[in-house]
């Protein structure tokens, strides 16, 4: 998909040629969104683990398999319990890095009455004003916030209080990690449209880079 | 008012933010580190932001079933069985006035039983149904009509997402919610083939007689059930093990996900690039809706901080005189703020103002703080479904605009939905005036198990 999302993008620059801001700023967006993209994927391990669980509970197998060497997440068994919470953890993943790729896949809901009638350059206007007052503060500030989250975590071993995954700050980091990329997706569109606004062609939609 | 100067410029910010076109859920998110900021809040404060988006969002067992449904929608989308029973429904009613009509009504139905998102279901029913139907000369705004409805139920008839999410804001169980939407998501079907019979018999010419030509050698009962089985396998294993308390709706999610994976696979549409498809799309509708929440929480936590909640509650008490007029208020709010908003912002804004208003008013009935919730809650979500087929933005008909031959025009569709609006409002009166139309159910399987 990364190659028809990147001929899309060569066919518009063919057709409009771009200053640096803009395709820097599309480069950066493509990277933020990446990881999200292929977080997407989840969805199929999920369905597995949360079937696999369905059939464990069914058997009522509580212990599915342990091993010697202890593993980051699993220490050095897998129980159901561990199995449900990694059903979460992919969840987690999926949904904290997956922001990033609704941004760059122009998905996040607008109330577009007014929006629509905009001239493209009145909306890369809006919503570069949008992302340096909301988004990117917002990201930046929470994802430091979320940085002692995390390592409190850390410094505690907190781990499952039931007898599941071990190594809880794996999951918490993907809040910073998450918001980063957010951030950087963000940059990148802010870059994109204030390249979009100094360029002089002429007023020609901008269409997300779609898949 | 000067003691609420905070909360009003804050919801003041949201509304002008909103109708700027701006992303709802960054909106939200940015608004709430603005105003801790103006409020002088302690920066520390909003570490209790990141705790609630992990601990309410992230770890949240239950809202792994919004991806999982949203899946097997896509999936079933892509899978073919919809066109292969909306041919075997055409044949049943061939030659019968309005018959394509009930057929796509009966459709919408069924798919709604088996998914739980609604751009899914409009889409499906008109790039199947518009066409035959605006061939077979009816009537194009009772066919756009009743083709946005019908797709509509999907949200409310369970499984549905909208359901999972707000029996989560709400903190009820879920499965409840599933039984307490199953009569009210009936009675509008009856509703919609009632209006389509009423109209084939006093305005002939809107609702003609089609015929059918289909060449399928199988006789028509045999096309009926083999095209049948599979949607009634899929409903009774998701919706059957809900009910039963077999399964959570997060477990019930993913055996539909696999059964809709193994219908895709019998008619051989399970292709690497339907595959992709529906989870690309899954990942990024996942996200769309998630992000809100997490908007959302940034937000709340905020608003609450400075005032907020006590601010909407003092206004809604000081309108309302009674209980059933501070209910009918707020689902007054609800349907106007429909008009504007998606049901994700409105769930995730409104819902948690207004639950402990609800929760603390006495009805009367008899009716326990859980059950008063599970009535509110079927309650938004027929009127939220609704507000997909309102004017200027349901988004049921933009789905379907996007998909219509350009005879259609967009006010032929506001004008097509004029009389489904109104099916809709009676039958949210009829869950007003009747709660137990609502509560029955859960309370029959409450008694059985």
């Amino acid at each position: 998909m990364m190659a028809s999302a990147t001929q899309t993008k060569a066919a518009e620059a063919a057709d409009a040629p771009q200053n640096s801001a803009q395709r820097i700023g599309q480069v950066l967006m493509l990277i933020g969104a990446w990881p999200g993209k292929m977080a997407s994927w989840l969805v199929l391990p999920i369905i597995v683990c949360v079937m696999a669980a369905v059939f464990g509970g069914i058997f009522r197998m509580g212990l599915l398999m342990s091993w010697q060497t202890p593993l980051p997440l699993l220490g050095t068994e897998l129980r159901i319990i561990g199995l449900v919470e990694l059903q979460w953890h992919m969840f987690a993943v999926m949904v904290m890095l997956g922001g990033a790729y609704a941004l760059q896949q122009e998905r996040h809901v607008r109330v577009d009455m007014l929006y629509a009638n905009f001239s493209p350059k009145k909306r890369a206007a809006l919503d570069t004003v949008g992302d340096l007052l909301f988004l990117i503060p917002f990201c930046l500030l929470i994802a430091w916030l979320s940085f002692r989250f995390v390592g409190m975590s850390f410094r505690t071993g907190e781990r499952s209080d039931y007898g599941g995954l071990t190594d809880r700050y794996v999951v918490k980091s993907i809040i910073p990690i998450g918001l980063g990329l957010l951030a950087l997706t963000g940059f990148g569109r802010v870059l994109r449209n204030i390249g979009f606004m100094l360029s002089r062609q002429p007023a020609k939609t901008e269409t997300p880079v779609s898949n | 008012m000067g003691d609420y100067f905070l909360p009003i410029m804050m919801m003041l910010g949201l509304i002008a933010g909103i109708f700027s076109g701006y992303p709802v859920a960054l909106l939200l998110a940015g608004l709430g580190v603005l105003f801790a900021f103006f409020g002088g809040i302690n920066i520390m404060f909003l570490g209790t932001v990141v705790n609630r988006i992990f601990s309410g969002t992230l770890a949240n067992w239950l809202l792994l079933a919004v991806p999982l449904f949203i899946f097997m929608g896509l999936m079933l989308e892509k899978s073919d069985a919809a066109r292969k029973l909306l041919l075997s429904l055409e044949r049943l009613f061939a030659g019968m006035r309005g018959g394509l009509a009930i057929s796509v009504a009966l459709l919408g139905i069924v798919m709604a039983a088996s998914t739980g998102i609604i751009g899914a279901s409009v889409v499906l029913l008109g790039v199947l149904a518009l066409p035959v139907m605006l061939k077979q000369k009816y009537d194009k705004g009772l066919a756009a009509g009743l083709i946005c409805a019908s797709g509509t139920l999907g949200i409310l008839i369970p499984p549905s997402i909208m359901l999972v999410l707000v029996g989560d804001i709400l903190g009820i169980s879920v499965g409840d919610l599933f039984l307490g939407a199953m009569i009210p998501g009936l009675i509008l079907g009856a509703f919609y083939i009632a209006y389509i019979i009423f109209i084939a018999i006093f305005f002939p010419h809107k609702a003609p007689a089609g015929t059918v030509d289909v060449d399928d050698p199988r006789p028509l009962w045999l096309a009926l059930a083999a095209d049948l089985i599979a949607p009634v396998l899929l409903i009774m294993g998701v919706l059957g093990s809900i009910v039963l308390g077999i399964a959570t709706p997060t477990e019930a999610a993913a055996i539909g996900a696999v059964g809709t994976l193994i219908i895709a696979a019998f008619s051989k549409q399970l292709t690497w690039s339907n595959l992709k498809y529906c989870v690309y799309e899954t990942g990024k509708t996942t996200s769309m809706i998630l992000w809100v929440a997490i908007g959302a929480t940034c937000f709340s936590v905020i608003f609450k901080r400075i005032g907020g909640d006590a601010m909407v509650e003092n206004a809604v008490m000081s309108i309302a005189s009674g209980p059933f007029m501070t209910l009918f208020i707020i689902m007054a709010i609800i349907f106007l703020l429909g008009f504007f908003l998606e049901w994700i912002e409105i769930s995730y804004i409104a819902l948690p103002l207004f639950a402990p208003i609800v929760v603390a008013l006495d009805f009367g009935l008899g009716l326990n703080s859980s059950e008063t919730l599970v009535w509110f809650a079927i309650l938004v979500a027929i009127c939220l479904q609704t507000s997909f087929l309102t004017p200027p933005f349901g988004y049921a008909l933009f789905y379907l605009k996007g998909i219509a031959p350009p005879s259609i025009s967009m006010g032929d569709i506001y004008r097509s939905v004029t009389p489904f609006v109104i099916l809709q409002l009676m039958g949210l009166a009829i869950a007003f005036a009747f709660p137990n139309l609502i509560l029955w159910l859960p309370r029959l399987v409450l008694s059985a198990g």
